[in-house]
């Protein structure tokens, strides 16, 4: 058996990500990592621009901008890039969020080229018309309609947003408002290119099967040519503490079963404490021994489902714990069990079987987070872009090996106040209060 | 000497380089990567459990699953025992207390869960033997409470409760049982009385009755080793006694006889829920399953399908619009071609779904659209070999599904040989016109007038209404 044990550790030194990075000289950021045990290459490029850089009064522009991106670039036409992606045998997609827009296509190694041909035309020379601007204003409002107005609790983020944020633009919402996105015009968009979609603001990520020679003078040819854009101004916002609990309610016809949401407004993902909060979310909500679960689920019996996540941004991260009561149990009564963990969690130290019990969770986490090349290209990606560190990739689980118990106690009791809070009861929509 | 020139202009100048590209055409691609398909181990133990075990040491990790084979479950008036077996399964073991058994996997980072006719579990390497003895437990000697039941009956029905006004749910639960009927296994679903008909002697028996091995495939992925892994395996399921799973009896489903139009209201949709399908006999051993396969993706799959750019990026009426082919070894599978669309445009989404359906059926699809969705399957084909689950997957198919054993190295050869004349045989074989149901879930004071005028062969096409529990009504009247 111990030889066996032994067997099973061997391996463990295999896990680090070896990548490469550097800058062209348009300071376009570059990340290379090489693979060769598949023949598959990601490539990526994310842009430093999300919701957060709108106009308010026109919010959805930066998901908006991203579907005008597949319209086609100088030596596309309109229809022709789903087109080029499928005969290369591609699969592409993009996401936006409050922070960055990141376009993504996996090819067979042998159409890397492609891949970094349409990508470099998506930066130098986009072609956005109006037939474009048109049609995708439709689209986007039934994307909005498919995912928040016609699905149940879909609109809890928006509702949770706006309610913690006065300043910062995370009070608005990635899709944005139906309004804004119906009267956005050619002009916008043709601004907002110019400004946010230049190579000093964007970063390549090459993974998979590459040569890396061989890449890095294909890179320097599609990429290098393109014309470094003015500095972005990057505003920053601050918040004042939260003077609370502010009471929000919200009815969703789409739904039956009432929810209830505590949020609190926490640091920027790259600060320590951020980190610390995602262990106590994992404490609190991760498995059906974690203590929110065990309680309320399992042993009171009064929550269908119980959450806590920890949702990590480069400006300040929003904490989220809450439930969906069982039966006829009240959102009150649930409030007031979530609060008791949270107290313990302020007024006594984890046991040290749990502690090491969130060092297990997080190693497989770690472990899992690397096992595929779109999950180490997002990794490279999001590390270098809205952390700036890189080396993240591999390092990051020092930084939870090295919380301690007493800095779980101090971070609840800093960021988990319940006065500080903003206690989101979201309704069905005939019901008033519960 | 030459090479080192050349290396010497590199340094020199990226000018050089540049000039060697062309940016007015799609680059060539490189000469096609050479594929290797390994094979999964794999043994049969003494009570049937079959095992496959895919050795791959990138990462110190290991998953597991099991899956059980058996036909298709009816579960009738007590519908709902199947999920709450499922849901009382992974609850400890007669030898170990359900706190005991949650807190250990939580405590070694792993998860572990069950479905009715299914398990899985994943867990670093150093504790992968732990964690498959404690899945084997689990699985073997489950540990049925009422105080169990009780809980999670009641949670069932809350969840129920939860879905009532959830449009999407509701069209697929009406797909399925307007296409199949109420009684057949794929058509049944839980109701309140269901569920309350439901009791914890129910739960022991579907358990004895098809949580059994003899069609049960255990699959081992990640940093293992053979040998080892099989003792273990022989080991911790050696209690898993030999049983075959009792055989349930129903009648086929029919499609309906002429195109129709079946109704349901739900007065808080913003968008309709739009499905034209038809139920199909096809099976991945057929001859003609590639084809249909191409078929179904030049119609409706991704970005590059028909219904996608008609309804998306022409007329602007949907997010996406796709179709599905479906295959079933046991039963009709059903084809179906889907869009959510806003109230508005109900009507001429149904139009123009109609039309790509019936187009891909009347004319043979352009050389040009064939060769790039061959190229597609193609380039999955290769993407797909980045997961060490894949090669598990293809062995489990070609067991599972009575293929050939060259299915998968033959299948990029086969795929070529596919014409556009197959690929119009498949369209008409496998997606209907004539006999086609046309699902449609949305808000009737808002899409039904329009709804009932959409012509067809020279009438409107009938419409029938049916509430929410797949009952067939009288056409309500909507208040506005």
């Amino acid at each position: 058996m111990f030889i066996l044990l032994m067997g099973w550790h061997f391996g463990i030194l295999a896990q680090e990500v070896v990548f490469e990075e550097y800058d062209l000289d348009n300071g376009l950021h570059v990340i290379l990592h090489k693979d060769n045990s598949a023949p598959v290459v990601n490539i990526s490029v994310a842009y430093h621009v999300g919701a957060k850089n709108e106009d308010p009064n026109k919010t959805g522009f930066a998901h908006f901008f991203e579907h005008l991106l597949f319209e086609g670039s100088k030596n596309i036409a309109r229809g022709e890039w789903d087109k080029i992606v499928s005969a290369n045998g591609g699969s592409d997609n993009a996401t936006t969020n409050q922070d960055r827009t990141l376009y993504y296509v996996t090819l067979p190694s042998n159409s890397m080229e492609v891949g970094l041909w349409m990508e470099s035309e998506r930066l130098m020379h986009p072609v956005i018309n109006q037939i474009g601007v048109d049609v995708q204003s439709e689209v986007v409002q039934e994307e909005r309609r498919s995912r928040i107005d016609n699905a149940p609790y879909g609109r809890w983020q928006e509702q949770m947003f706006k309610n913690l944020f006065i300043n910062h633009p995370y009070r608005w919402t990635t899709i944005g408002s139906m309004e804004h996105l119906a009267s956005a015009t050619l002009e916008d968009f043709k601004a907002f290119n110019e400004k946010f979609y230049v190579p000093n603001n964007a970063v390549l990520v090459v993974a998979g099967d590459i040569d890396t020679d061989r890449t890095k003078e294909l890179i320097k040819a599609y990429f290098g040519p393109i014309g470094r854009g003015a500095d972005i101004e990057r505003k920053t916002y601050t918040e004042e503490a939260i003077q609370g609990p502010v009471k929000a309610r919200f009815n969703d016809p789409n739904i039956q079963i009432p929810a209830i949401f505590l949020g609190y407004r926490t640091p920027a993902q790259s600060k320590r404490d951020a980190y610390v909060l995602d262990i106590i979310s994992t404490y609190l909500s991760d498995g059906k021994s974690s203590k929110l679960y065990k309680k309320m689920v399992d042993e009171q019996k009064t929550a269908l489902q119980v959450f806590a996540f920890n949702a990590s941004q480069e400006d300040y991260g929003v904490y989220v714990v809450g439930g969906l009561p069982v039966g006829e149990n009240s959102l009150d009564s649930l409030v007031g069990q979530i609060d008791e963990e949270i107290l313990k969690l302020q007024t006594e130290l984890i046991s040290e079987r749990d502690y090491e019990k969130l060092q297990n969770k997080f190693e497989n986490r770690f472990v899992n987070a690397n096992s595929s090349l779109a999950g180490i290209a997002s990794s490279l990606t999001n590390y270098y872009l809205l952390y700036g560190n890189t080396n993240l990739i591999n390092d990051e689980i020092d930084i939870y090996r090295s919380i301690t118990r007493e800095e779980i106690m101090e971070v609840t009791k800093k960021y988990l106040n319940h006065k500080q809070r903003i206690e989101l009861e979201y309704l069905p929509e005939s019901s008033t209060a519960n | 000497m030459k090479r080192f020139i050349a290396f010497a202009l590199v340094l020199l100048s990226g000018l050089q380089l540049s000039a060697q590209i062309d940016r007015s055409k799609v680059p060539s691609p490189g000469p096609a990567p050479k594929i290797n398909l390994e094979e999964p181990k794999s043994f049969t133990m003494a009570n049937g459990l079959k095992v496959l075990v895919v050795e791959n040491n990138k990462l110190p990790r290991v998953s597991v699953q099991l899956l059980i084979d058996n036909p298709p479950i009816g579960e009738g008036e007590k519908a709902g025992v199947a999920s709450l077996m499922g849901s009382l399964l992974g609850n400890g073991s007669t030898t170990i207390s359900k706190d005991d058994f949650n807190e250990e996997i939580d405590y070694l980072g792993a998860r572990i869960s069950f479905g009715p006719q299914s398990a899985s579990a994943n867990s670093l390497s150093k504790y992968f033997p732990r964690i498959l003895e404690l899945m084997a437990d689990a699985a073997s000697n489950p540990n049925f409470t009422q105080e169990e039941f009780d809980k999670e009956k009641a949670k069932l029905l809350t969840s129920l409760k939860a879905q009532e006004k959830d449009v999407s749910a509701i069209h697929n639960r009406l797909q399925n049982a307007l296409a199949y009927g109420t009684d057949h296994p794929y058509g049944e679903f839980l109701s309140e009385k269901s569920v309350g008909n439901v009791s914890l002697e129910d739960i022991r028996k579907f358990y004895i009755d098809y949580f059994v091995p003899t069609n049960a495939y255990l699959v081992i992925i990640g940093d293992v080793e053979f040998e080892s892994t099989k003792e273990l395996v022989t080991k911790h399921f050696l209690a898993w006694t030999k049983s075959a799973p009792l055989i349930f009896n129903y009648s086929d489903p029919v499609n309906t006889q002429y195109t129709q139009v079946n109704f349901i209201d739900m007065p808080n949709a913003v968008q309709s829920e739009i499905s034209m399908q038809n139920l199909i006999y096809l099976k991945m051993k057929d001859p003609d399953y590639l084809a249909a396969l191409l078929a179904n993706r030049i119609l409706g799959g991704g970005a590059l399908g028909r219904l996608y750019k008609n309804l998306r990026e022409d007329k602007g009426f949907t997010y996406g619009s796709y179709s599905r082919v479906g295959n079933d070894k046991y039963a009709p599978a059903m084809f179906s071609a889907s869009a959510s669309v806003r109230n508005a445009v109900t009507d001429s989404a149904v139009v123009e779904i109609m039309r790509e359906v019936e187009q891909i059926v009347k004319q043979t699809v352009t050389e040009e659209e064939l060769k790039n969705t061959k190229a597609k399957y193609v380039g999955s084909f290769v993407l797909a070999l980045e997961k060490p689950q894949t090669i598990a997957r293809y062995a489990l198919n070609i067991e599972t599904e009575g293929l050939p054993a060259d299915f998968y190295t033959t299948y990029l050869e086969r795929l070529n040989a596919v014409t556009v004349e197959d690929v119009q045989n498949a369209a008409q074989k496998y997606f209907s016109l004539s006999n086609a149901r046309i699902v449609v879930t949305g808000k009737g004071a808002e899409v039904i007038e329009s709804l009932e005028k959409i012509p067809y062969k020279g009438r409107n096409i009938p419409v029938f209404y049916f509430d929410t529990q797949a009952m067939q009504v009288e056409k309500p009247n909507y208040s506005k």
